[in-house]
């Protein structure tokens, strides 16, 4: 029988080379190729996998957007350039004002309603909304006393370079990435993981890559922010340190002698044309009108209105009259001719269009009114040295708030690695803006000498300078309501004291049958103002803000529950409260504070998950129907089974 | 005639049969499909239509097929020129054409199932995957989707050459409980994570707004119909190879009955798995209705799903094991529909598979390569859209059949008859006579959702999902086949009668 079985087999395969036979063939090829081929995909597949890219390089990496406009140096021209082509695409953060042009020409010192050689000198301000504020009505600037406000200025000195740049970069930060949603600015597929504090925060070799957009918008939402970027445009275009002063003929106010322009920084009526001290020595100014440091001339002006010529008889008989009372009371908060009255005829300072406008300025910044500017803080760009330099500038005498001051410019160090120190230890100066800021208005100013290496560096450099010192632009406006505090407090501590809400979220989904409860604790509560306490929350899709007043259940404790969602919705909240500051007093005597910390920019949120009905209910349904299902299909089934099966049997014993 | 002295073939035993039959009716539609289509069109709401178009659609119809095929001892020509008259040999022609063209792109589809089994059996899934870029990766790479369709082609070859005992019946023998096996583990994987119950819920209740669509009813339908094998010309086909004395009723309850039982299997396994792995609800039903289709389901998301939870890869694996066993057992269903018509014709069963094998390759290249948008198998998706459409009108031909001869003639004379171990009652002859209806409001529910989901395209033919390339293709197919019934009853069918001898069933030795 077997051997008729093999016979049968080769019949059915044929006599012969056919074509028939290839089928036979290729399924014993295939019968061990197979197991061969499986193999070779196994580690095919293998390899695909470990080979995966790794897009850890960021070599040709793109900053910011705007990077390309910080190749090379801004001129005075490409600067207007850039400012309006700004305030074109940001109409409604940031409006651009002609500082000079506000200066009233009819001024008993003849200064134009110009630099000295007819260019101006450029304001902008960054805030939300500055489109729809009113304008400028002379003399003051719209501020909006809610918001804190400072001022960042550069270029008085007009061959120093590097500081335009910086505050110009600072600008272009500003404004374009305002109202960003979060963004994964360097492409690593993780967003806002580093952002701007000169800190490598994700360890990944590049430092402040990833910006957290909210704190931008927050900053601009919550902030009024000044900038000067070129406060010296003559000696910019001249690429002189001093102005564009020139000796003018016959004009209004010509000079006996020739000059070759005044050192702006030395212009300013505080301290001006001080008699040396004896402790820090002559201050690094000059009388001298080719002196690159001239702080400008004389003022020869009864401000006071109490000059009287003083007569006398010589002994050789003649006749002398003396003018008294002239510039008898400089501005040093002396009261030199003990007429009760202090610094009421200033010697000089404030010649010069720029500094009238900056005066103009500092003081038309005024929103409540209270005839104190609310220029909170300032930074002044120089280069170079690698220095924070803060008051005294004049003299080695502490400054009232050296604490503060000390404190502050020691965070900002951390950013920019630069040496903090009080401005005499550098060099005394007299007439200078920190002074005249701190000492007149009550700002707490800064003066920083970039670590260009030299005045101008080098244009390769603009950009790393640039992000070096963002941070500190960024942290002294984030700070500017504490800043006042302390300041109005004498005290260095911006902390202590300041409530804190703190929340944490103990889910981010609830489904749509649920309401979802938020929980605050206020830590150091006790300023907080008991009923300002929102919660503030909107759902995707939806552009409103609804707030909930929280409820409180101690004195830390508050609490508040948000209604019930439709599914399939995100819905964002962050939380709100005043914080009592009375002894603030230039404010309203209160702060805001928010929880997460730029509040609405960067809020909290939860997803709310699609209901699939409630367990009890439902379940029942769901078995009832499983019920149905499987019964019919698995009975039909077996009992089909069960039915072959029987018949199989039967037929089988037929 | 050399095979003239070959002996007929025949099914080892009945259970041969019901498992060829259920490996037939359960394929990769079952997996991916069914999932899908009871999640989208409202769970309990969907549930109940399919069951009952099981029982008002595809077991009449499978019962029809089985008879008509034990009766001719022909594949689906010769069937219908036997049984319908001379006229009609072009219906059973249109069944081999539409069987043959949905196996060139199945052999593809294997493929792909066959890569993405090796691919998690290798551990090539890690966490974290972006398995989207390595679905797309895999299918624009034409060396290895031609590959895998080769490979697939080759494997399907093997059965069949084996033949009806030794290949197709042994191989669903052992793969169709594997195959249950396999989705009850994948199942139980997935009632067992935490959050299950959800998908549960979602496959189960009913969801009150869906029960009143039209479009709940015409995808329960649909999926009966394209699921069951009822009308792809299985059952005639498998049918030639029963003895006399084999019953046909039982079987197809069995075959509709089973098919569905693994549906629901495979459904728990997915919608749970969805649900449970899913962060959120919502994400869980957006997988289930990407738009993407079948394709993104199981190559995208749930191979995502699996590589988030430790073990899922092993899941994956089994989950893709059991696609692949559930893709060759209706493959070579359709490879022996038309390698039993070319037998007819005269030819042996080697030529006939070669020719088949070759034409899968060849005309499955297009499916394969034609690639748009950087991962969408455009022309696959056309043709899948234009051919198991044409299943249906497969169906309506086997009802006109059935309606020429007389129904109820039918279910006396043929249907019933003494072997059958399941009486058809009247019932059967009413539920037929629904079955135009069902075929019209189907047609038009499909048509119309063709138009209305491309109110710009739907008249162009390249619009792959359109309404016209359907016509188009239909018209072609339907017009050279009815040129060609002439030729089909003068030559393809040169198969002496006397070879059908029921005889020659008692003197075959059994197999195994």
């Amino acid at each position: 029988m077997d051997v008729g079985n093999r016979g049968k087999k080769h019949h059915i395969h044929g006599k012969g080379f056919s074509i028939d036979k290839i089928i036979p063939c290729l399924v014993v090829m295939m019968k061990r190729g197979i197991v061969i081929l499986l193999i070779l995909i196994t580690v095919a597949n293998a390899a695909e996998s470990v080979a995966t890219p790794d897009d850890n390089d960021h070599s040709n990496l793109d900053e910011n957007g705007f990077d390309e406009e910080f190749q090379d140096y801004f001129t005075y021209a490409s600067m207007m350039e850039a400012l309006n082509m700004l305030e074109a695409k940001h109409p409604e953060i940031m409006k651009v004002f002609d500082l000079t042009a506000k200066i009233d020409e009819n001024n008993r010192m003849g200064i134009p309603a110009s630099t000295w050689q007819e260019n101006m000198v450029l304001l902008v301000k960054v805030s939300d909304g500055v489109d729809s504020e009113p304008e400028y009505q002379d003399p003051k600037f719209y501020s909006d006393s809610t918001e804190p406000d400072i001022m960042i200025v550069s270029a008085h000195h007009g061959n120093e370079w590097p500081g335009f740049e910086v505050t110009m970069y600072f600008l272009f930060y500003l404004v374009e990435n305002y109202g960003l949603p979060p963004t994964d600015n360097d492409g690593d597929g993780k967003i806002n993981e580093d952002p701007v504090d000169a800190k490598d925060n994700d360890k990944d070799g590049l430092i402040d890559e990833d910006e957290n957009e909210a704190r931008i918008t927050w900053l601009v939402d919550n902030r009024e922010i000044w900038i000067i970027p070129m406060f010296n445009p003559d000696g910019v275009i001249a690429d002189t340190r001093v102005n564009g002063r020139e000796e003018i003929p016959g004009g209004p106010r010509s000079q006996p002698i020739p000059t070759s322009g005044v050192d702006l920084n030395r212009n300013y009526p505080y301290m001006w044309n001080r008699e040396p001290d004896p402790q820090t020595g002559p201050t690094m100014d000059s009388g001298n009108p080719m002196s690159s440091s001239y702080r400008g001339p004389d003022d020869n002006y009864d401000d006071d209105g109490d000059a009287y010529y003083e007569k006398e008889y010589l002994p050789s008989g003649i006749f002398k009259e003396t003018l008294r009372g002239v510039d008898e009371d400089p501005v040093d908060e002396i009261d030199n001719d003990n007429d009760q009255r202090t610094d009421e005829d200033p010697d000089g300072g404030f010649s010069e269009p720029e500094t009238v406008s900056m005066n103009n300025f500092i003081k038309g910044v005024d929103g409540n009114n209270d005839d104190k500017t609310d220029i909170l803080t300032s930074i002044s760009y120089h280069s170079h040295g690698g220095m924070i330099l803060y008051p005294w500038g004049y003299t080695v005498d502490p400054a009232p708030h050296d604490d503060l001051l000390k404190y502050l410019a020691t965070e900002m160090s951390k950013f920019n690695g630069y040496d903090p120190m009080v401005g005499t230890e550098l060099y005394p100066v007299g007439g200078e803006l920190d002074d005249w800021l701190y000492g007149k208005n009550e700002v707490i100013p800064f003066t920083f000498e970039l670590d260009s290496g030299n005045h101008k560096g080098v244009k390769e450099e603009i950009i790393n300078i640039s992000m070096k010192n963002l941070p500190c632009n960024l942290y002294l406006a984030e700070m500017a309501p504490l800043i006042e505090i302390a300041r109005v407090r004498s005290s260095s501590d911006l902390d202590v004291n300041l409530p804190m809400i703190n929340h944490t979220q103990t889910t981010k989904m609830v489904n749509s049958d649920n309401t979802y409860t938020v929980k605050a604790e206020i830590a150091n509560g006790g300023n907080i103002i008991k009923d300002s306490v929102i919660l503030y929350y909107r759902v995707s899709g939806s552009g409103d803000w609804k707030e909930l007043q929280m409820k409180e259940i101690d004195d830390e404790h508050y609490e508040v529950t948000i209604p019930r969602q439709n599914g399939n919705k995100h819905v964002y909240y962050y939380i709100e409260a005043q914080a009592n500051y009375k002894e603030a007093d230039s404010t309203d005597g209160t702060v805001l504070i928010n929880s997460p910390k730029y509040g609405q920019h960067d809020p909290y949120s939860y997803f709310v998950d699609i209901s699939l009905g409630d367990l009890a209910g439902n379940i029942a349904a769901m078995i009832l129907m499983m019920v149905l299902i499987f019964g019919i299909i698995y009975t039909g089934l077996f009992k089909s089974l069960k039915m072959a099966l029987s018949a199989e049997k039967r037929k089988n014993m037929t | 005639m050399a095979e003239a002295g070959e002996a007929r073939e025949h099914w080892g035993s009945r259970w041969g049969l019901i498992f060829a039959a259920l490996g037939a009716a359960i394929g990769t539609g079952n997996i991916w499909r069914f999932p899908r289509e009871a999640a989208v069109n409202g769970g309990g709401a969907f549930m109940l239509p399919w069951l009952l178009f099981l029982f008002s659609f595809s077991i009449p119809l499978l019962i029809a097929e089985f008879t008509i095929g034990k009766n001719t001892r022909f594949g689906t020509i010769g069937a219908f020129k036997k049984f319908a008259g001379k006229k009609y040999a072009w219906m059973g022609a249109w069944m081999m054409l539409v069987n043959i063209i949905i196996m060139f792109y199945y052999a593809v589809v294997m493929g792909w199932v066959v890569k993405y089994f090796t691919v998690a059996a290798s551990g090539g899934l890690s966490q974290g995957a972006d398995t989207e870029a390595m679905w797309k990766g895999f299918i624009s790479s034409p060396g290895q989707v031609i590959f895998f369709q080769v490979m697939a082609i080759c494997i399907g070859t093997l059965v069949v050459y084996k033949g009806i005992a030794k290949g197709i019946e042994r191989t669903n023998k052992i793969l169709i409980p594997s195959l249950f096996i396999l989705l009850i583990i994948a199942a139980v994987w997935a009632l067992s994570l935490p959050g299950a119950i959800d998908g549960l819920k979602y496959m189960f209740i009913i969801r009150g707004d869906h029960i009143v669509r039209a479009e709940t009813w015409v995808s329960a339908l649909a999926q009966s119909a394209f699921s069951t094998s009822a009308g792809f010309g299985m059952a005639i086909t498998y049918a030639v190879y029963m003895r006399r004395r084999e019953d046909t009723t039982l079987n197809a309850f069995i075959a509709g009955l089973g098919n569905n039982a693994a549906s629901l299997i495979a459904g728990i396994a997915v919608i749970c798995t969805v649900f449970a792995l899913s962060a959120t609800n919502v994400e869980a039903i957006g997988v289930l209705q990407d738009p993407a289709g079948n394709q993104g389901l199981a190559f995208i998301h749930l191979t995502k799903l699996f590589t988030t939870m430790p073990g899922g890869v092993v899941i994956a694996g089994i989950f893709f094991l059991a696609m692949a066993f559930a893709a060759i057992t209706s493959m070579i269903s359709g490879m022996e529909i038309t390698v039993r018509n070319f037998m007819d014709h005269g030819w042996s069963r080697n030529k006939s598979l070669r020719i088949t094998a070759t034409m899968m390759f060849v005309f499955g290249l297009p499916s394969a390569l034609i690639i748009i948008n950087g991962g969408v198998p455009a022309f696959l998706i056309n043709q899948d859209h234009v051919w198991s459409l044409g299943l249906i009108v497969s169906g309506l031909f086997v009802f006109f059949a059935v309606w020429k001869f007389g129904v109820d003639h039918f279910r006396e004379t043929m249907v019933n008859t003494e072997w059958n171990d399941l009486y058809i009652g009247r019932w059967w002859v009413y539920i037929m006579y629904l079955f135009p209806i069902q075929f019209i409001f189907l047609m038009y529910m499909f048509f119309s959702q063709t138009i209305t989901m491309h109110p710009d395209s739907w008249w162009n033919p390249l619009e792959p999902e359109g309404f016209m390339t359907i016509i188009l293709q239909w018209g072609i197919a339907l017009v050279i086949l009815i040129l060609m019934n002439g030729w089909l009853n003068q030559k393809a069918l040169i198969k002496p009668e006397d070879v059908d001898e029921d005889e020659a069933v008692e003197v075959q030795p059994e197999y195994g």
